[in-house]
């Protein structure tokens, strides 16, 4: 697998990440390095039924119970823009065509 | 006569508690000292002297009127700045929370404020802790207090250098891959990842959930104990977080009978001799003092690095996609939603969270997934196996913490591969949930400290305590206090 700078934006447009074209470049030549040392992962030998870790055990369980959580103040605290009550949005659907 | 910031937080919470000291006098001797150093180590994003004095006016008060503040009374502790707290800012070190105030503490905020323990200040760090050097931190880098052209590692290393310069006796860092232990050693000092559980993780700003923990930065073993005691148990909004904490007192006794595993493949190529004669040394120590110390395999070691560039930047695409400029951060321009997401994220991340998001997107991208991140996560499982069974025959495992000691600040800067390298002795005790601790165990012939490691099964932190002190007990010198900034000149801008 070889990483180039179209590879790049496709991802990073997955990513929702703005990249100029010759950041593009750089992060590429980065990314094939660190993507073919990963590759050595392959060498592994893993038994067919090779388990995953994804997590570790908790030894904790709680009721499924509803809390106080932040107030709507607090929580509008830190955004860039709220109508008071919201955060507010630039629109998500286009217009489209009329 | 010992100045008040020279003291171990054990014995300043004695005084204060026994009121020999006000914590307003302690808290004036350490903002003196930070307001002499942190010019030249750049430790802290945000002190405010008045607000320390607040603090520690409080605590007066409270054992003015005859009740206890808790066991960390007065004590100063520095707090690595992706840990949110109330009333501070908490940057991560990136422009994207360059004006964020969290409306709420961390778990380990609210037992450090039930405990006594004075907040001095927020410390530097890599960008959202994705490195080893803090020269990713979007507000310039920390340097390391025993030579000011050196890195004091990272991510935690503002937090590392504040307590090596005693300008805190305490500190709290994060460690996803050794970003407490690398900084440890690099400034001489103790550092603890706990077990994965052990410490709250509710309000740590999160890069990858599965690896990251809180601990301790101390001078010494029992100051370290003293803070991760204040740390552990549930905390009901983590629902990682065991209910395990410390015993009362810590395990005492002969280590006649312990068992110490040497993983050969810690001691091969790529470690410097300097690191590898004083690891070699502290081995001599632990058998003089009774310990059996024994070679053992972990023939997974070098897919450690690997496991880790796949899960952890994997884990992080996902955390990080929450800065999208709606709810809190910096918010990019565009003319509809989709453009506002990727100018936000565009101009607020650095170049190596952009990496690591990119790296991690693509691990977990349609056509890739199985083979990158599901294979990681196989071979990671393979890891805490070979682990857990090497635990069934020795009790602990010994190694360095790094390959070599600090290096020059801007040495690994355009070489990702080389910075990531850092990590390799001790991203395991991450990928398999296992405690490790870095103690102190000499210098280099330049003069710059080199860290230890010891490693133990799942929640056998009261043997890495036990260890540590009797190795620190046995080869105990006076700590050696870094020279003062003014006595020697200041490092190129």
């Amino acid at each position: 697998m070889s990483i180039d700078s179209s590879e790049v934006l496709r991802i990073a447009k997955l990513a929702r990440l703005h990249i100029e074209p010759d950041e593009a470049t750089a992060l590429a030549a980065d990314l094939d390095r660190i993507v073919e040392s990963i590759g050595q992962l392959n060498e592994v030998e893993l038994p067919a039924d090779a388990e995953s870790l994804t997590y570790f055990d908790s030894d904790i369980h709680r009721e499924d119970r509803a809390v106080r959580g932040l107030s709507r103040e607090d929580a509008l605290l830190n955004a860039p823009e709220t109508d008071g009550e919201r955060f507010c949005m630039p629109k998500i659907l286009d217009k489209g065509d009329e | 006569m010992t100045a008040l910031w020279q003291e171990t937080a054990t014995e300043l919470a004695r005084k204060i508690r026994a009121r020999e000291v006000t914590a307003l006098e302690v808290a004036e001797s350490f903002i003196e000292r930070t307001l002499r150093w942190n010019d030249s180590v750049r430790a802290f994003l945000h002190f405010e002297p008045e607000d320390v004095r607040r603090q520690a006016r409080a605590i007066d008060r409270h054992l003015e009127a005859g009740h206890d503040p808790g066991p960390l009374a007065g004590v100063p502790v520095a707090i690595k700045d992706n840990i949110s707290t109330v009333g501070m800012p908490t940057t991560c070190g990136s422009r994207m929370l360059d004006t964020y105030t969290p409306p709420y503490d961390a778990g380990v905020i609210d037992r450090l404020r039930e405990a006594g323990a004075i907040l001095f200040g927020k410390t530097n760090m890599d960008e959202f802790a994705m490195g080893s050097s803090t020269e990713h931190s979007a507000f310039g880098p920390s340097r390391n207090p025993c030579n000011l052209e050196r890195t004091p590692g990272g991510s935690s290393g503002g937090s590392a250098a504040a307590v090596a310069a005693g300008l805190v006796p305490l500190a709290f860092g994060s460690d996803t891959g050794g970003s407490i232990r690398q900084p440890a050693a690099f400034c001489g000092i103790v550092g603890m990842k706990p077990t994965y559980g052990m410490v709250s993780r509710y309000g740590l700003v999160a890069f990858a959930s599965s690896l990251d923990q809180i601990g301790p930065f101390a001078r010494n073993v029992q100051d370290a104990r003293l803070l991760l005691g204040v740390i552990v148990g549930h905390d009901a909004r983590d629902a990682t977080s065991s209910v395990r904490g410390l015993a009362a007192e810590p395990k005492t006794g002969s280590l006649r009978g312990l068992r110490v595993g040497l993983p050969v493949e810690y001691f091969g190529e790529g470690i410097s001799a300097d690191v590898r004669a004083a690891v070699g040394a502290a081995q001599a120590v632990l058998q003089r003092l009774g310990a059996e110390v024994v070679e053992v395999k972990l023939k997974l070691t070098k897919y450690g690095i690997p496991v880790y560039y796949i899960v952890a930047p994997s884990e992080a695409s996902s955390n990080l996609a929450r800065y999208d400029g709606m709810r809190f951060g910096e918010r990019g321009e565009g003319e509809n939603c989709e453009q506002v997401f990727a100018n936000t994220r565009g101009e607020g991340f650095g170049a190596e969270v952009k990496r690591r998001i990119l790296l991690g997107t693509f691990a977990l991208s349609s056509g890739y997934y199985d083979a990158y991140y599901g294979r990681a996560q196989k071979v990671r499982a393979a890891i805490r196996a070979e682990l857990e069974a090497t635990f069934r025959d020795v009790d602990l495992l010994l190694t360095p913490t790094t390959p070599s000691v600090a290096f020059e600040l801007g040495a690994k800067i355009d070489d990702p591969l080389a910075m990531y390298m850092n990590d390799i002795l001790t991203v395991a005790a991450n990928l398999a949930g296992i405690p490790a601790i870095s103690l102190p165990c000499g210098r280099s012939r330049e003069g710059m400290p080199i860290g230890l490691q010891l490693m133990a099964p799942r929640f056998g932190e009261e043997d890495l305590f036990l260890v540590a002190r009797a190795y620190e007990s046995e080869t105990s010198t006076p700590y050696l206090w870094p020279a003062d900034p003014e006595s020697r000149s200041r490092p190129h801008e």
